[in-house]
């Protein structure tokens, strides 16, 4: 992306109104771009100085107290600082192990159980339980005791039909950068379609999680990342060929989870 | 902490005791933010009930992600009413077919009287500036996508002009108020 092409998305950008579409490649151009980033900083200061242009409206006096325990109460179960360190590497062994298991035996695993279901439907229903039943297993299996970090996961379904399925995961944590996992499984592409772009789109915004490259034997991939942004804003899971088709769509929001009480 | 604009080192400590849930830290966040906050979500939702959930949804939102404030890349005011603007407008767009108020621009009603903290007077005199900057087609144009919530291809649509045009404009509009309020950060 060039930075004029850049630049003309900036305005949309700082307004909240740039479309999902338009947002590809606009974060990692101002990651590396510092004029740009400068220049999109400055229109955020603008359009964040907009809301002082209405006429003020005064809060109930009730508010301020509402707002005060309202926070409180999420902040009282607070990590103790000297475990933040671990916390930061269970995140990590997480991915990894997340990853592992679905870059490596995951696909082989769909396939076995496709050739013992004939109903597409009941295989693709196993196939985003097990990857949900997958997702709470890494849950478990690190120090995820942070009860301000919160879980959002979603299953992806074929836009088009057809047995590929996917499952997506976002854990916001507001002590480290958000995370975001996506796992798809019996997804028949051409090469000639690959790479595929995974991203999370939320209301005029967009963000990519990943490129998949390649596709194993079974159809599956994995994708993670972990971003300097709020993913809470986030609502959809999108999984696009290369020329921009959607083939996988998901609502992140369809499951929920608090961390110091992970799903049975 | 002062009532004018804030050094980056004492946005940080307001955020860091936003995270840690510390009374005096919030109330200083709520007595900087909450009108604007509440403001905007009267303006652009219309009731006093979803005025009051979004000022309370943007504050645990803030607390949320404070880990990634970072006042080297932008002021926390621009930080949390982003927040806020994001808040109110994904509400805006769920919530469609339903009736918005007319909007209400700060230099359409009567100076405040009461406006006997310096601070007032700082957001107040910012946001004639920005207003006085703008034509009256850029004001339309500005409150369309911003408190709307309407992308520039709608607009264009909607206008039947070109899409280039609509970004163009939203964009000079923006860069008018940038120099309007230069060096006058609030």
């Amino acid at each position: 992306m060039t930075c004029a092409a850049v630049r003309s998305l900036l305005a949309e950008r700082s307004l909240g109104t740039l479309e999902a579409e338009a947002a590809t490649g606009l974060d990692r151009h101002l990651a590396r771009c510092a004029a740009c980033r400068k220049e999109g900083g400055e229109l955020d200061a603008a359009a964040g100085s907009l809301a002082y242009v209405l006429a003020p409206a005064a809060p109930p006096s009730g508010l301020e107290d509402r707002v005060v325990t309202t926070v409180q109460r999420v902040a009282a179960g607070r990590v103790p600082a000297h475990r933040r360190g671990r916390m930061s590497m269970a995140v990590a062994t997480a991915v990894a192990a997340m990853v592992a298991v679905a870059g490596l035996g995951f696909g082989a695993v769909m396939a076995g159980r496709a050739a013992r279901f004939r109903d597409q439907a009941v295989t693709s229903s196993v196939r985003n339980r097990d990857s949900m039943d997958i997702f709470r297993w890494v849950l478990r299996s690190m120090e995820f005791s942070d009860p301000s970090n919160s879980v959002e996961m979603g299953t992806l379904a074929p836009v088009g039909g057809g047995p590929a399925s996917g499952s997506a995961l976002t854990l916001l944590a507001p002590r480290s950068p958000d995370m975001a996992i996506v796992t798809l499984a019996a997804l028949r592409v051409d090469l000639s379609r690959l790479p595929l772009e995974v991203s999370l789109v939320g209301p005029g915004r967009k963000v990519v999680v990943g490129s998949i490259s390649r596709l194993d034997s079974g159809g599956a991939a994995s994708v993670s990342t972990s971003l300097n942004e709020d993913l809470s804003m986030f609502e959809e899971v999108v999984v696009r060929d290369a020329k921009g088709i959607v083939l996988l769509r998901g609502d992140l929001r369809a499951r929920s989870l608090q961390s110091a009480s992970p799903a049975p | 902490m002062p009532d004018g604009p804030l050094l980056p080192k004492e946005e940080q400590q307001l955020v860091e005791g936003l995270l840690a849930g510390d009374d005096t830290a919030i109330r200083i966040l709520y007595a900087r933010f909450g009108r604007p906050v509440f403001t905007l979500g009267m303006r652009l939702l219309g009731t006093r009930e979803a005025a009051e959930e979004l000022t309370q949804d943007v504050f645990l939102a803030a607390w949320r992600k404070a880990g990634s404030f970072d006042p080297a890349r932008g002021r926390l005011s621009t930080w949390l009413m982003t927040i806020a603007h994001n808040l109110a407008v994904d509400r805006l767009r769920r919530e469609t077919g339903v009736t918005r108020p007319t909007l209400v621009l700060v230099d359409q009603v009567p100076e405040q009287e009461s406006t006997d903290e310096e601070r007032a007077f700082i957001e107040h005199d910012a946001a004639i500036r920005a207003l006085a900057s703008l034509s009256g087609s850029e004001r339309r144009l500005i409150a369309r996508a911003y408190f709307r919530g309407l992308t520039a291809r709608e607009i264009s649509e909607q206008d039947h002009i070109p899409l280039g045009t609509v970004k163009t404009r939203l964009r000079t509009a923006l860069i008018k108020i940038r120099k309007a309020n230069e060096g006058k950060e609030l």
